[in-house]
C-alpha cells in the first residue's frame, strides 16, 4: 500500500471514531462549560450609544440582531412561565433596555416600537406591566417616524387601557390630524373624550389591534380581551 | 536491473476552471536508465520533461503506468535516501543562510555533522557566501546551492532539472565538471536540458521528448548526427577582396573572415577553388541542425502524426 | 511516522516565523498592557483587576487567533507557491510527516507567543494589584484554554490550506471559528423551531462543529470564578481528539494532492 491509500484509509476509519470521541467529550463538558458562561440574563453592554459606536457602520444589522434578541428574550421568559405554570410576577427586566438599544441603533424600526410597547404595557404574565416605559418608547418612535400615524393609535390604546382617557383622547386626536390617518381615529378621539371607557369602545379598539397584525401571539391576546368583553365566544 | 525504469508512464492534467478537461502531458513513456549512466532528457519547453521528473519524485501521481527507481516504486518515500533532486529554477527557504539551509536538509537524512555541510558548500563554490541569507543569492548561486542539497547525503541517483539554466559560462563549466565527478564516483545522473552542447559533452545516452511522447533514445551521435547539413569553411582572402559569387551556396562575412557553407560532395572542389584564390583556410567543420531546428522538426512531425491519426487520442 | 523528522521540520517552521518577525505583535501587546495598567486606575475605580484580566485575555485570544489563522493557512500553501516543497518531498520525508512538522512548528510559535503575552499580563496584574492572588490561577486556566483554542484553530487552518487557496482557507477557518463560538446559539435556534428535522440538524452541527464556546471562560475567571478540573480535562481531551481529526484529514488530502 502506498502512502496515498494509507492516508485515505486511515482518514476513513479514524475520523468517524475520533468524532464519536469528540461528541462524547463535548457532552461531558456541557454542564461544566455552561457554569462558566455568563447567564443569558446578563446584558453585557448596557449603553445603546456604546453599541452604536462598536457596530462600526453596521447599525442596521446590529439593530436587527438586538430586536431578535429582544424577541427571543421575551419568548424565552414567556415560554418558561407557561412550562412551569409558575404565574409568579414576571417583570421582563431586560425588555426595555434591549428595545432601547434596538431603536437607538435603528430609529426607523417601527415594529420595535409597536410590538415593544405592546409587550411592555400588557400586565403580567403577558407583558412587563410598564405602561410608563411603553408610552416613552412610543413617543420616541413618533418623534423619529412622524409619518406613522398608527403609533399614535398604539399610544392612545395604552392610556385607554389604564383609564387615562384624557391622554388617550389626545393621542387619538393627534394621530387623526395626520393626512393619511383613518377616519375612526377622529371618532375615537371624540368618543373617549365624551364617554371615557365603554365596552363598545374597548371592543372596537381590540378588534382594530386584532386586524392590524398577523402575529399570532398578539392576535390571540386581542381575542382573549374580546372574549372577556363578551364580543366573541 | 535498471536504476530508473518507467513503463507506459502517462500523466493527464485537468485544465479549465469550471469544466475540467484532461490534457495529456506525458504519453506512455517507456524508459530505462542504467547504473552509472549520465542520462540526458532532452526536449523543447512543454515537452513533458518536468512532468516526468515530478512523476519520478512522487510530486504528482501517474494517470496510468508505473515507474521505479532502484527497483522500488516511486511512491516509496524511504527510497529517497538514495536519490537527490534539483528542481528547475529552484527556490529554498530564503530566510536561512546557505549553511543553515543545507544543514536543515542534511538533518532530514539524519546528518548532523557541520563539516559535511561546509564540505559540500565548498564543493559547489559557496564557501564565501555560506553565512549569507539565501534571499540575497543570485539565480546562479541558488542553482549551486540546489546542487549541494541534491548531493549532500551521498545519493546513488541524482536528478537534475535544467541544471545549467541561469548560469554564466563559468558556472556551466563548473556544473559540467561536477556532473562528471559524480559519474566518476559511481552515481547515476538523470538530467533534463534543452541545450544540446551540454548533452553532447556529458551524456552517455539521451532521450528526446516532444509533445509528451518519446521520440528516440540513444547516444547523442545516434540521435542528432544522422544527417549532416554540410560543411562550413572559414577563410580569409589576401588583400581583402570579395570571393566569387559562385563559390558556395552561402557565403557570409564577419570582419575580415568569410564563412562558406557547402554540400558534403562539394568540399574538395571548394578547397581547390580556395587554393586558386590563395585564400587562407582558418577552420572547417560539419554543419548539423541545431537542437532548436531538430526540435522544430520533431514538433512538426508530432503535429502531422496527430493530424494523420484523426485525433485518435 | 518518524518523530525526529517531524521535530526537524517543526523547528524550521518556528525559525521561519521568528525570522519573519511574527513575534513583533508582542510589542503591541506590551504597549496595550502598559497603557491599560497605567490608565485603568485613572478612569475607573474598583475594577482595575477585572479590566486587566478581560483586556489581557481578550488580546491574547485575538492576537493568537489572527496568528493561527493567517500563518496556518500559509503553512502548506506557501511551500507550494514558492516551490520549496519540491525539494522537501524529494527527501525521505512522508507527506504525513511534513504536515505534522508544519503543525507542530506553528504550535511551538503560538506557545512561545502566548507564554510571552502571559508574562506581560501577569506583570500588569502585579502592577495594578501589587500582589498575585489565588484567583489568578484561574486566569492561567483561561490562558490555557485560549492556547487550546489556538491549537484547534491551527489544525483547521492547516486542513483547509491542504486543498484551498489562502483566501478560501482564511474564510473557511474564520467561518468555522465563528460558527464554533456561536454553536450554542445554533442549537438554541434549532430548539426554537418546531421542525424536528431542523432540530436534528442543529444538534448535529452543535456537536460536529468545533465547539469554541466551551473554551470561553474569560469573563468567569475575570470575576475570580475557578474553573472545574473536569472542564480542564474535558477541554484538553476535546482539543487532542479534534486536532487529531484535522491532522488526519489534512494528511489524507495532502498525500493525494498533485503538486503541479
Amino acid at each position: 500500500m502506498t502512502e496515498r491509500t494509507n492516508a485515505k484509509t486511515r482518514a476513513i476509519i479514524a475520523i468517524p471514531l475520533l468524532m464519536l470521541g469528540v461528541w462524547m467529550v463535548a457532552r461531558f463538558n456541557e454542564p461544566y462549560a455552561a457554569k462558566m458562561q455568563p447567564g443569558p440574563d446578563v446584558l453585557n453592554l448596557s449603553s445603546a450609544r456604546v453599541i452604536k459606536a462598536l457596530s462600526i457602520g453596521y447599525n442596521g444589522l446590529m439593530a436587527d440582531i438586538y430586536w431578535t434578541r429582544a424577541v427571543q428574550y421575551y419568548g424565552d421568559k414567556r415560554h418558561a412561565v407557561q412550562l412551569t405554570g409558575n404565574q409568579a410576577v414576571e417583570h421582563y427586566p431586560l425588555l426595555d433596555p434591549l428595545l432601547e438599544i434596538t431603536v437607538t441603533l435603528d430609529p426607523q424600526l417601527v415594529v420595535a416600537y409597536k410590538f415593544g410597547a405592546y409587550f411592555l404595557t400588557e400586565p403580567s404574565p403577558v407583558g412587563a406591566a410598564r405602561p410608563d416605559l411603553a408610552a416613552r418608547l412610543l413617543r420616541q418612535g413618533i418623534t423619529n417616524n412622524p409619518n406613522e400615524w398608527r403609533l399614535w393609535a398604539d399610544l392612545g390604546m395604552i392610556y385607554y387601557q389604564h383609564g387615562d382617557y384624557a391622554h388617550a383622547a389626545e393621542a387619538y386626536r393627534m394621530g387623526s390630524e395626520h393626512p393619511h390617518a383613518d377616519e375612526w381615529m377622529k371618532v375615537m378621539a371624540a368618543k373617549i373624550a365624551q364617554e371615557g371607557g365603554t365596552n363598545q369602545i374597548s371592543v372596537f379598539l381590540w378588534s382594530q389591534i386584532f386586524q392590524s397584525t398577523k402575529d399570532p401571539l398578539i392576535r390571540n391576546n386581542a381575542l382573549q380581551h374580546l372574549r372577556e368583553l363578551g364580543a366573541v365566544r | 536491473m535498471p536504476v530508473i525504469a518507467t513503463e507506459k508512464l502517462t500523466k493527464d492534467y485537468l485544465t479549465g476552471f469550471w469544466t475540467k478537461h484532461p490534457k495529456r502531458s506525458l504519453d506512455s513513456l517507456d524508459l530505462e536508465v542504467h547504473e552509472n549512466e549520465v542520462f540526458g532528457f532532452l526536449g523543447p519547453n512543454g515537452a513533458g520533461k518536468t512532468t516526468t521528473l515530478k512523476l519520478l519524485m512522487n510530486l504528482v501521481f501517474p494517470t496510468s503506468g508505473s515507474a521505479t527507481i532502484l527497483g522500488r516504486p516511486v511512491s516509496d518515500t524511504s527510497m529517497h535516501r538514495e536519490i537527490g533532486f534539483l528542481p528547475e529554477a529552484p527556490y529554498f527557504y530564503d530566510y536561512l543562510t546557505a549553511r543553515e539551509a543545507l544543514s536543515y536538509y542534511a538533518r532530514l537524512f539524519g546528518l548532523k555533522d557541520h563539516a559535511v555541510v561546509d564540505r559540500f558548500l565548498a564543493r559547489v563554490g559557496l564557501t564565501e557566501a555560506r553565512d549569507t541569507q539565501l534571499r540575497k543569492f543570485s539565480k546562479g548561486m541558488l542553482q549551486r546551492f540546489g546542487l549541494a542539497q541534491a548531493i549532500v547525503h551521498d545519493p546513488r541517483v541524482v536528478f537534475l532539472d535544467e541544471p545549467m539554466s541561469g548560469l554564466d559560462p563559468v558556472g556551466r563549466r563548473e556544473v559540467r565538471d561536477l556532473i562528471l565527478e559524480l559519474k566518476k564516483e559511481g552515481r547515476t545522473i538523470f538530467f533534463s536540458t534543452h541545450i544540446l552542447p551540454d548533452a553532447e559533452t556529458l551524456c552517455d545516452r539521451v532521450a528526446v521528448l516532444a509533445r509528451g511522447r518519446l521520440q528516440g533514445v540513444g547516444s547523442v551521435e545516434e540521435i542528432f548526427h544522422r544527417e549532416v547539413h554540410g560543411v562550413e569553411i572559414i577563410f580569409e582572402l589576401p588583400g581583402g577582396g570579395a570571393p566569387p559569387a559562385d563559390l558556395a551556396r552561402t557565403v557570409t562575412r564577419t570582419g575580415s573572415r568569410y564563412r562558406a557553407e557547402v554540400g558534403v560532395e562539394d568540399v574538395y572542389a571548394t578547397f581547390a577553388r580556395l587554393e586558386e584564390l590563395k585564400a587562407r583556410v582558418v577552420g572547417c567543420s560539419e554543419v548539423r541542425p541545431t537542437l532548436e531546428e531538430y526540435f522544430m522538426k520533431l514538433v512538426d512531425g508530432a503535429n502531422q502524426a496527430k493530424q494523420a491519426g484523426g485525433g485518435s487520442q | 511516522m518518524n518523530a525526529v523528522l517531524v521535530a526537524v521540520i517543526a523547528w524550521n517552521t518556528f525559525r521561519e516565523a521568528v525570522r519573519d518577525r511574527v513575534l513583533y505583535n508582542l510589542v503591541f501587546f506590551a504597549l496595550l498592557m502598559i497603557s491599560a495598567a497605567i490608565l485603568v486606575g485613572q478612569i475607573s475605580i474598583g475594577i482595575e483587576r477585572l479590566i486587566i484580566v478581560n483586556l489581557g485575555l481578550s488580546a491574547i485570544s485575538v492576537f493568537g487567533a489572527v496568528m493561527a489563522v493567517f500563518l496556518g493557512v500559509g503553512l502548506v500553501h506557501k511551500e507550494i507557491e514558492r516551490r520549496t516543497l519540491y525539494t522537501m518531498l524529494s527527501k525521505p520525508v512522508r507527506r504525513t510527516e511534513f504536515i505534522a512538522g508544519k503543525y507542530f512548528g506553528l504550535a511551538i510559535t503560538l506557545a512561545v507567543n502566548t507564554l510571552l503575552m502571559t508574562v506581560g499580563l501577569v506583570t500588569a496584574l502585579l502592577y495594578v494589584d501589587g500582589t498575585l492572588r489565588r484567583e489568578d490561577a484561574a486566569v492561567m486556566t483561561g490562558v490555557f484554554f485560549i492556547f487550546l483554542q489556538l491549537l484547534l484553530l491551527t489544525g483547521i487552518a492547516l486542513a483547509f490550506s491542504c486543498f484551498a487557496t489562502p483566501v478560501v482557507s482564511t474564510l473557511g477557518t474564520l467561518g468555522l471559528y465563528l460558527a464554533g463560538i456561536f454553536s450554542d446559539d445554533i442549537r438554541t435556534f434549532g430548539s426554537l423551531s418546531e421542525n424536528p428535522a431542523m432540530q436534528r440538524l442543529t444538534t448535529f452541527l452543535y456537536y460536529v462543529l468545533p465547539n469554541f464556546g466551551q473554551f470561553n471562560v474569560i469573563s468567569a475567571v475575570g470575576h475570580g470564578q475557578s474553573v472545574p478540573g473536569a472542564l480542564i480535562a474535558g477541554n484538553t481531551a476535546y482539543t487532542l481528539l479534534y486536532v487529531t481529526v484535522t491532522l488526519i484529514a489534512a494528511a489524507a488530502i495532502f498525500s493525494n494532492r498533485n503538486m503541479k
